[in-house]
């Protein structure tokens, strides 16, 4: 009895997470008719009708998708490696100076993203790098900096630090103990830290929204733009498009289930 | 030391070739125009052709469109143009987003006109180029008009006894009432009407007599014909002639509503009837319908009369940070020309030279030219020019929304919008 | 190594504090320098802007024409304006509604998951599924079930004679939507965290527990709580902080209307700057925003505060 409550509890748990996924990935094979038929249809001829008019009616939609991606590496690249190396102070040392800006690490957490697209719009076309993958690249990494710094503190914390003193006294230099010594020990701290800006980096809008208009546009603002176009919504593509798109990401995550956990708790909990 | 070096050459090559990727994709320049997808559809069409061929294969350039929605257009277009390089290199703008603040974004058209002419400039009204000058600089070559026509689903309006053209707007209202129906299961809405500018709802004010910003700069629709208007409006949603998501309407969402069979009339800019009356996304192709406007026989004494029906007109611009200046304006003076003003006008274009509703290839394929021509004399934009008209439309269509949900009475409503509005107009 | 920097700085109690642990190094320039680039990002694309944005909130600024110092004047307008209120009370609505109706239901998932359960890891995976979702993803998956009169869900409601979520034409069932798929978005991540402290309860007391004769209420609310209380704590002004930013939901949904009645903070301040081109009250409502993140987030960074100079 109590076994059933909970099968069913958790049963209606996963249907309202997996079904709105579920049914666009569905739907995204449905011909454009029958999207909308009532009552739904669970059984029908699949079709790659949508995926064929994405390519052809969104041409763009791909050269976005690559923006997408570019934009992601960069963040993920730039925002490990400045936390890598701030994790590591930050785990091996003390004193009133680091604790001080560690909370300025923690406190700028809490100001909300929009706020900096003001001042900082004209700055980046002073700088004449609006619409470049480099605004992109930067915001997103100055956004997580700090929460993948917290989780690879964490995971530098556990490397025992004998190793390192023995690399020391054999004379090796500090980015060589860093590189030789601690990286490979803390592979999933990285892995941990990077999953989060990818997840963000992927699927951020606000900033895209500002920030680009043609050239480093990202995937989230095509699909939004389907979402607003003259002849109306034309869901079959947007579907296909929302299934292109999703489809790695959760692949991913699904895959990097345990690194989420980890970086959760390293860093918001003990954060 | 040396490793650091080497550490932070390799993460900067990484950067580096994030932010160089960008050439890689965007290999061979194309020329960026920045409009709302109407004026692709118009210039590049296959009903009347396409007026940007010639140019292209003479420029040996193409030509990317980025399309946006009409209020999505302005916004992005003047944040754009801010930019110290622009990417932008020409763009479409409508009247009632400009003024006087804008104008600096843009480049003065005039010294552009005395080096290379305009084909028969005084073809295209006064009162058009006006609507782009501010304090003498002329920021924009008109292109389309759009003026507003009255649309009728002729199926459901025999489905319903509606046989007759309506000749006064009572008659409309009537039958709006008649085309609420269930059809097939599904509601038909009456009327729809686009919600995300005052535009659609101006001709049903004006049609009372009223108006929301007279030409002299006064706010008038606190009137009792505006309100009388409003109360319409109002009753119209409760009752379900409108449709129940109305207020989320553009005009993207009108011409969906129009297709699919949700609503039977409207008021909307008459190239429309080829979007309505398409066969690739209409469920009703050719049978939409497009008559005049007409106003309310109360007001005009007699039946017939004519509402001055709401027109907007879109200019072709040059942003100050242009890349390719020269080049944007031999574009503007192609699309400008007697004869793309044609083609444009079989693609379903509200053409700006008078000249065009004589041609032959217009009168077959536009069947509405006349009527068009008709009420152009008399038609009236949303409101006149200024600084925070942008605003003035919102806080305007705030107030009616409230008014239609109820939250406030008709009258109520158009105080309160006076009280906030009367600020923001030249004095 | 400890040893080595800490008698420098012997007589000051931090010094002796940090001595007591284990990784109580001073650092060298040479790690100053390691923090930099972390440093100099938070600095440049955060600090530096939110500071500027304060400057700003007392300029009159459009475009092409020099600021004007205008002192609090676009405070004053900000809170002479009915729709800025507006969207504070839809905010404080949709915001609390979100992070309850999310505590509530990440807190009863990580209970159901960490007990008995077949398939534990595949469960989980089918939790955490919305996290990959992107927002506009989101808005087209629940905009398309709940689509007036023809969407799925609307229609089964329909069917059953619940009337549907009129999101397009209610102001208040729009808000509804928007935090539902805020909701369904951001679960996972209160989730997690809190199913990750459920697995330091220890077994045993648990167990004891049991045995003393306590029953599944009195075991969570005397056991278990108090060990899941700091997480919980953090996911609660995580969250709280994160669900002020809500922006995409209502945006993509709405823009704010019908009559900018399901604005919230973030798109009043998007359309103030970008399309009214008011500046200077944009950035009023930024830093307004930024007060009250910072408020929101008070006892967490004091918390925080102590903590770090505690072993500083």
């Amino acid at each position: 009895m109590w076994r059933a409550l909970r099968l069913s509890g958790a049963a209606a748990a996963i249907a309202w997470s997996v079904f709105p996924i579920a049914m666009v990935v569905l739907s995204s094979f449905k011909p454009q008719r029958e999207i909308f038929a009532i009552p739904p249809q669970l059984v029908f001829a699949p079709t790659l009708d949508n995926y064929r008019r994405l390519v052809t009616e969104w041409p763009a939609f791909f050269p976005n998708m690559l923006n997408s991606l570019i934009v992601t590496t960069g963040a993920t690249l730039l925002t490990v490696l400045c936390a890598t190396l701030a994790g590591y102070v930050y785990a091996r040392f003390r004193g009133r100076i680091l604790a001080l800006s560690a909370f300025f690490m923690v406190l700028v957490r809490m100001l909300p993203p929009i706020v900096v697209t003001l001042p900082l719009f004209p700055f980046f076309s002073w700088l004449q790098v609006n619409d470049t993958h480099f605004v992109l690249i930067v915001l997103y990494a100055a956004f997580f900096v700090s929460l993948a710094t917290w989780i690879m503190r964490a995971f530098i914390d556990q490397v025992p630090r004998e190793l390192e003193e023995a690399a020391l006294v054999d004379g090796a230099g500090l980015f060589q103990v860093l590189r030789m010594v601690v990286l490979p020990l803390v592979v999933n701290g990285v892995i941990a830290a990077s999953l989060f800006v990818i997840v963000y980096a992927w699927n951020e809008f606000i900033f895209a929204l500002v920030f680009t208009t043609r050239i480093a546009r990202t995937t989230p603002l095509v699909m939004s733009e389907m979402l607003s176009t003259t002849d109306g919504v034309d869901w079959g593509v947007l579907f296909a498009a929302a299934t292109v798109q999703l489809a790695p990401i959760l692949a991913f995550i699904l895959a990097a289930q345990r690194y989420v956990i980890a970086g959760l708790t390293a860093g918001a909990v003990k954060g | 030391m040396d490793i650091k070096r080497r550490n932070a050459l390799a993460a900067g090559t990484a950067l580096a070739a994030a932010a160089l990727a960008r050439p890689a994709i965007a290999q061979t320049r194309k020329f960026v125009i920045m409009s709302h997808a109407v004026h692709r559809n118009v210039s590049t069409g296959a009903r009347g052709g396409d007026s940007t061929a010639a140019w292209r294969q003479r420029n040996n350039l193409e030509i990317e469109w980025l399309t946006f929605g009409v209020e999505a257009v302005h916004e992005r277009l003047y944040r754009e143009a801010q930019l110290s390089q622009g990417g932008v290199d020409m763009a479409f703008i409508l009247e009632r987003y400009g003024g006087p603040h804008i104008a600096p974004l843009f480049e003065d058209l005039r010294p552009y006109m005395d080096a290379a002419p305009i084909e028969k400039l005084d073809e295209i009204s006064p009162s058009m180029l006006a609507a782009h000058t501010y304090r003498g600089k002329l920021i924009g070559i008109p292109f389309r008009h759009a003026t507003h026509g009255f649309f009728t689903n002729n199926v459901m309006a025999r489905e319903r006894g509606v046989t007759q053209v309506p000749q006064s707007f009572e008659e409309v209202i009537a039958a709006a009432d008649k085309l609420t129906y269930t059809r097939d299961g599904a509601r038909v809405a009456g009327y729809a009407l686009s919600m995300d500018d005052p535009s659609a709802l101006m001709d049903i004010i004006r049609a009372h007599g009223g108006d929301f910003i007279t030409r002299d700069y006064r706010f008038v629709a606190d009137q009792p014909q505006a309100v009388a208007a409003i109360a319409l409006v109002r009753d119209w949603y409760r009752r379900g002639v409108l449709p129940r998501n109305v207020m989320t309407f553009k005009t993207e969402e009108v011409i969906t509503a129009m297709q699919q069979g949700r609503a039977a009339l409207t008021n909307q800019p008459f190239g429309r009837i080829v979007n309505y009356n398409d066969p690739r996304g209409s469920r009703f192709p050719g049978e939409i319908s497009v008559a005049n406007i007409p106003m309310m026989e109360s007001v005009a004494g007699r039946k017939g009369a004519l509402v001055p029906a709401k027109t907007s007109v879109w200019a072709m611009a040059i942003p100050s940070n242009s890349p390719d200046k020269q080049r944007a304006w031999s574009l503007i003076r192609e699309l400008s020309s007697v004869e793309s003003t044609i083609r444009a006008a079989v693609n379903g274009n509200g053409p700006v030279r008078m000249s065009a509703y004589d041609d032959p290839r217009v009168r077959e394929l536009a069947p509405y030219a006349d009527l068009e021509r008709r009420v152009l004399p008399t038609a009236q934009l949303t409101v006149p020019g200024f600084d925070q008209a942008g605003r003035a439309m919102d806080i305007f269509m705030e107030e009616v929304q409230k008014a239609m949900l109820g939250a406030a009475e008709p009258q109520a409503a158009m105080n309160a919008a006076k009280s906030r509005i009367e600020p923001l107009l030249p004095s | 190594m400890t040893a080595g920097a800490a008698p420098l700085t012997a007589a000051r109690p931090a010094a002796r504090r940090a001595r007591r642990l284990p990784g109580g190094t001073r650092p060298g320039a040479s790690h100053y320098a390691l923090l930099a680039p972390a440093q100099i990002l938070l600095v440049g694309i955060i600090l530096l802007p939110a500071i500027y944005v304060a400057w700003m909130s007392l300029q009159k600024v459009s475009f092409g024409a020099d600021p004007v110092f205008v002192g609090l004047e676009n405070y004053r307008a900000l809170l002479a304006d009915s729709v800025f209120w507006r969207a504070a009370w839809n905010t404080f609505l949709v915001v609390n509604a979100v992070v309850y109706g999310e505590l509530l239901l990440g807190l009863g998932l990580a209970l159901l998951v960490s007990g008995w359960m077949p398939y534990r890891k595949i469960v989980i995976a089918l939790l955490i599924a919305p996290y990959a979702i992107n927002e506009v993803s989101a808005v087209a998956m629940w905009r398309f079930v709940l689509e007036p009169d023809i969407g799925m869900v609307n229609w089964a409601m329909l069917q059953i004679g619940l009337g549907q979520l009129d999101w397009s034409a209610d102001p208040a069932d729009a808000l509804v939507l928007a935090a539902l798929l805020s909701i369904w978005i951001h679960t996972p991540f209160t989730f997690l965290i809190l199913y990750a402290a459920l697995q330091s309860v220890p077994q045993e007391i648990k167990e004891a527990a049991t045995v003393d004769g306590a029953n599944a209420w009195q075991s969570f609310r005397h056991v278990t709580l108090p060990f899941i209380l700091p997480a919980l704590l953090v996911a609660l002004v995580f969250r709280y902080i994160t669900a002020m930013r809500i922006f995409s939901e209502i945006w993509l949904l709405t823009e704010g209307g019908p009559a900018r009645m399901t604005e919230v903070l973030a798109v009043y301040l998007y359309r103030a700057a970008f399309r009214y081109h008011e500046f200077g009250l944009a950035s009023a409502t930024a830093f307004a925003m930024v007060l009250l993140s910072l408020a929101v987030a008070a006892p967490y960074l004091y918390a925080a505060w102590l903590k770090m100079f505690r072993h500083a």
